[in-house]
C-alpha cells in the first residue's frame, strides 16, 4: 500500500504507488477522452512527484508592526495547508508565529508538525530559504538587504539592513523556504 | 474552483477517494491512497510554487525568458516590461488570465523575489508589488542604481 504521508514531508515518485510500482494498462485504452491510460497516469505521477520535491514548503510576506507598518502576514502559502485554513493579516496562526525582536530583526517559528494527507502529525523540516525586502503598495524599500540569518527545521530568522552590513532597518520581507 | 491562476484547495481535486474493493494488483489498479496523495500533493505544491517567473536583462534591455503556471496550454505572451531607468524595471501582468476551462480568472501578484544573476559583489535587487505591477530595483552596495540580469519569482 501507499505509505507516504505527503506535505509537509517530501514525496518521491516511488512513494506515490505501492513500492513505487509502475502502472500498466489492464486493457488498451481506446478512447483517451474516456479512459486514462497507465502511461498518462505515470506522467501525472512523475510530475506530481517532481513538484513534491521541488516546491517551496512555505512562502509568505511579513509586515512588521513598526516603522509605519502593521504587523501581519500580508500573504502566505504553506504546502501542507491544502484546505487553505491559514488566515491572512495576522502575525500568527496554528502552525506559525512571527516575532519582531527589534527593527529589521524578525523570527518566524513554525510548529514541529503539521497534518499530512491522512491527518496524522508529520514533521516540518526546513532545509533552506531566501528572503528579500519587499516594497508594498509599490513603495521603494530602498537600498536594503535581507539576510536569512538562520534556517532551522522549524525556525527562520531574517535581518534587514540598510546596505550590506548596515543598520537594522524596518521593512516588510518576502520569504520562501524549502 | 478552477486551477491556476487561482490556487485550488484539496477539495477541488475531488472527495477523499475510497477503494471499491481491496487492490489486488497495484500495477493495474489505482489505489485510492495514491489518488488521495496525488490530490494532496497537487494542492500543496500549487500553493507554494511561484505562479510566474521571468529573467530580464536590464542592460539591453530585453526579456530573456518567462513562464507562468497559468499558461500550460498556450503562451500568454511576454509580461509587460519597461525600463524606467538604470537598474529600475517595471513588469506588468494582465488583470485576468484563462483557467483550464477558458474562463477569465483575476490575477494579482502577492509576493515577489528578485535575484541578480550577474551582479558584482554587493549588487542586490528588491521588488515592490502593487496591483498588477512589480517594480524591481537593482542597486550596488553604495546604493547606486546599476543594470543587471534579474530573475524574478512571482507568487
Amino acid at each position: 500500500m501507499t505509505t507516504d504521508v505527503g506535505f509537509p514531508v517530501r514525496t518521491w515518485r516511488t512513494g506515490l504507488t505501492d513500492d513505487g510500482v509502475a502502472l500498466v494498462d489492464e486493457v488498451i485504452a481506446g478512447d483517451p477522452r474516456k479512459q486514462v491510460s497507465a502511461g498518462l497516469m505515470e506522467l501525472y505521477l512523475w510530475q506530481v512527484g517532481g513538484l513534491g520535491l521541488a516546491a517551496p514548503l512555505a512562502a509568505f510576506v511579513y509586515e512588521p508592526g513598526a516603522g509605519g507598518f502593521t504587523e501581519r502576514i500580508r500573504w502566505g502559502a504553506f504546502a501542507w495547508d491544502t484546505a487553505n485554513l491559514h488566515v491572512m493579516d495576522t502575525p500568527s496562526f496554528t502552525w506559525f508565529a512571527a516575532t519582531r525582536h527589534a527593527a529589521g530583526d524578525y523570527q518566524f517559528d513554525f510548529s514541529a508538525t503539521a497534518p499530512g494527507v491522512d491527518g496524522s502529525a508529520q514533521a516540518i523540516a526546513f532545509v533552506g530559504g531566501m528572503a528579500r525586502p519587499q516594497g508594498i503598495s509599490g513603495s521603494d524599500p530602498g537600498n536594503l538587504r535581507a539576510e536569512l540569518e538562520r534556517v532551522d527545521a522549524n525556525s527562520i530568522r531574517v535581518r534587514v539592513r540598510a546596505q550590506p552590513g548596515g543598520a537594522l532597518t524596518e521593512c516588510p520581507v518576502a520569504v520562501a523556504v524549502w | 474552483m478552477p486551477g491556476f491562476p487561482r490556487i485550488p484547495s484539496r477539495s477541488a481535486f475531488g472527495p477523499t477517494f475510497q477503494n471499491v474493493r481491496p487492490v489486488k494488483d497495484p500495477a493495474r489498479e489505482l489505489d485510492a491512497a495514491t489518488m488521495n496523495l496525488l490530490a494532496w500533493q497537487v494542492a500543496g505544491a500549487g500553493r507554494t510554487v511561484p505562479q510566474a517567473w521571468l529573467t530580464y536583462d536590464g542592460s539591453i534591455p530585453s526579456m530573456v525568458d518567462y513562464r507562468e503556471a497559468f499558461s500550460p496550454r498556450v503562451d500568454v505572451g511576454i509580461p509587460g516590461n519597461v525600463k524606467n531607468g538604470t537598474g529600475d524595471y517595471t513588469f506588468t501582468y494582465a488583470a485576468t488570465y484563462e483557467d483550464e476551462n477558458g474562463a477569465e480568472v483575476s490575477f494579482a501578484p502577492s509576493m515577489a523575489i528578485a535575484a541578480v544573476q550577474n551582479g558584482a559583489a554587493g549588487v542586490e535587487a528588491t521588488a515592490a508589488v502593487s496591483g498588477q505591477t512589480i517594480r524591481v530595483r537593482v542597486r550596488n552596495a553604495a546604493g547606486t542604481f546599476v543594470d543587471g540580469i534579474v530573475l524574478l519569482l512571482v507568487w
